[in-house]
């Protein structure tokens, strides 16, 4: 199933009260910490985001080869601590662009791939951007992954919980119109998004459709103990693919 | 007595044209903002003196920016055009500011992509650099809280309309927020040039040029629509005939922006009894002969102007339209989002 019958079939986004029960930000992201998983240390400088469940969804996803990106240009949007930089440089991209509003963001990305995968592996192109602005023009990716921050509600006062947390359709709404408009997605490319419903996911996916992008589901977390959906969306330009 | 130059640039002269009508006379109004957005960055902690500031800017923000940086000991990097001009270029080389400049092209959005990416690649190798974000930190409202409060304590008891370009959505937004957080009846009127895309006009063009400095073909994220009752679209050609007649009226020699208020005014006014209109002139008519004074006997004359009534941006019709903007506020409007108070930094 694709296109507006998914859609239909999308879950609605949780009521305010319950999205507040489950994210309950902490002020830890003021502080240093770290960050273990298969196998690799993560340094996470103050106000570098720590992945939560969503984010090792797509980590382990790109891990397996469900997201594959061999031999592709692969972007990804949100770098955060670099996870997903690093997989992909395992993986065998062709280059991996790290994008990134935060400075500090950008920088933890680069320090970790260099340390992992060093400089024997595919190149990393770490970039300051706001969304797609600052990626170079000209250039286009292969796979992006994209991991919005899109709960709506104002969790917190904290700009860098907002940052990573609350920005809802707005940078959903950028990211697809830039991606569209400067022709950043190569030919036969794709988008994996990671949506749940604590976020608006029927709007955000409905934007995709809107831009011209076909979108098929590849996997679906029920979470254990609430009422949270979690899903990862294959989105691919229909006019180019002819996907219906 | 002021501390610096720019403190004494930055508030406006409270000018009185009529009973009803009000002009606040910015000498450089965007120092306003970023003495605002610098002093609450720098009392929040984000920023500590000695730290640089960066965006990207070819205009007066450069300036303001460069003016907040030598208030506060702080330096400032500019990302802007080889168009800047030779006075604004002086000036900040002479305040020690850091100016890049890149050629432009003819695509204002790629224009942008490109100093942006500049602007990445310093913040990347630059631990010490904070990027102001102009178009989009709503820090750039925070300046504009003093001037509100000055308003309230000159014009303490009638309902006032707040009438002025949009741009980046600060002045005018700010300006609005504050007055209604202190109980104020506001209305705010905001102005468009042709083309911007701010409030859904990028389907028009100005068959002169746009006018820069209250609207873009490139998006403004500070800009918040919900705050805004009206909105005018005014043409060039119409902004100059406001500009002329401002000076020609009252004396006071400001810009387009300002001569698009002055116009939107004087029409609002009468169909406003018991208002007090307050108009915004954000700059002087200085950088202006050439293009908007020296022909000034060929200009229309406002009082012969009137606007089309559209019902919305869809509609909008050159040289000058005027719509409903919030047709159900208040209750449209969102919660405050204004930067918070900053303790010790009040005026």
């Amino acid at each position: 199933m694709t296109g507006w019958e998914l859609h239909a079939r999308l879950p609605h986004t949780l009521p305010a009260g319950e999205i507040r029960a489950i994210n309950n930000p902490s002020g830890a992201i003021h502080e240093h910490r770290t960050y273990h998983w298969n196998g690799w240390d993560f340094d996470l400088p103050p106000g570098v985001f720590h992945p939560g469940e969503t984010s090792r969804l797509v980590h382990s996803r790109l891990l397996d080869g469900t997201l594959p990106v061999a031999g592709l240009r692969y972007a990804a949007m949100g770098a955060g601590l670099g996870v997903e930089a690093v997989v992909a440089g395992v993986r065998g991209a062709g280059v991996v662009y790290a994008l990134d509003v935060h400075p500090e963001s950008v920088r933890t990305t680069a320090r970790h791939y260099e340390r992992i995968v060093g400089t024997d592996g595919p190149p990393l192109v770490p970039l300051v951007a706001d969304v797609w602005e600052g990626f170079p023009d000209g250039e286009q990716v292969d796979v992006v992954t994209f991991n919005p921050p899109a709960i709506e509600l104002p969790l917190s006062d904290d700009p860098e919980i907002v940052r990573n947390l609350c920005l809802g359709r707005d940078i959903a709404a950028r990211f697809f119109g830039q991606l569209v408009a400067r022709d950043l997605l190569a030919e036969g490319g794709v988008v994996y998004l990671i949506l749940s419903n604590t976020a608006p996911l029927r709007d955000i996916v409905a934007m995709a459709l809107e831009s011209g992008f076909g979108a098929e589901v590849l996997h679906v977390e029920d979470w254990e103990g609430d009422n949270v959906q979690t899903y990862l969306f294959a989105l691919r330009r229909e006019s180019r693919t002819g996907e219906g | 007595m002021h501390e610096h130059y720019a403190d004494a640039i930055a508030d406006p002269d409270h000018i009185r044209l009529a009973p009803d009508l009000v002009c606040l006379r910015f000498e450089v109004m965007k120092v306003r903002s970023a003495l605002g957005a610098v002093r609450h960055l720098l009392a929040t902690g984000v920023v500590r003196p000695g730290d640089t500031l960066v965006d990207s800017s070819s205009g007066i923000y450069a300036l303001a920016l460069a003016l907040a940086c030598h208030r506060y000991g702080m330096r400032c990097h500019i990302v802007g055009s080889t168009t800047v001009d030779e006075t604004l270029r002086i000036q900040l080389e002479i305040l020690g500011a850091t100016l890049e400049r890149m050629p432009p092209s003819k695509d204002l959005m790629l224009d942008q992509n490109r100093r942006v990416e500049r602007v990445g690649q310093l913040l990347l190798e630059n631990p010490g650099y904070h990027w102001m974000r102009q178009y989009h930190d709503s820090i750039h409202y925070a300046g504009y809280r003093e001037v509100a409060e000055r308003l309230d304590r000159e014009l303490p008891l009638e309902p006032l309309t707040i009438v002025g370009g949009v741009g980046t959505g600060a002045s005018t937004g700010a300006l609005a927020e504050y007055l209604r957080a202190m109980g104020r009846d506001v209305r705010l009127t905001g102005i468009q040039p042709f083309g911007s895309v701010t409030f859904g006009a990028q389907h028009t063009a100005d068959p002169d040029m746009i006018i820069a400095g209250i609207g873009s073909s490139i998006e403004f994220r500070n800009v918040r629509r919900d705050l805004y009752d009206r909105i005018h679209w005014v043409s060039f050609r119409y902004a100059q005939a406001g500009a002329v007649a401002l000076l020609r009226d009252s004396g006071i020699f400001a810009g387009l922006s300002s001569g698009a208020a002055y116009l939107a005014c004087q029409w609002e006014r009468h169909r406003a009894p018991g208002r007090t209109m307050v108009f915004l002139a954000p700059d002087t008519g200085h950088r202006y002969v050439s293009a908007a004074f020296a022909d000034h006997a060929d200009v229309p004359d406002p009082a012969e102007l009137s606007p089309h009534e559209v019902s919305g941006s869809d509609d909008v019709l050159l040289p000058w339209s005027v719509a409903d903007w919030a047709t159900d506020m208040p209750a449209q409007r969102d919660a405050s989002r204004l930067p918070v108070g900053v303790p010790g930094w009040s005026s």
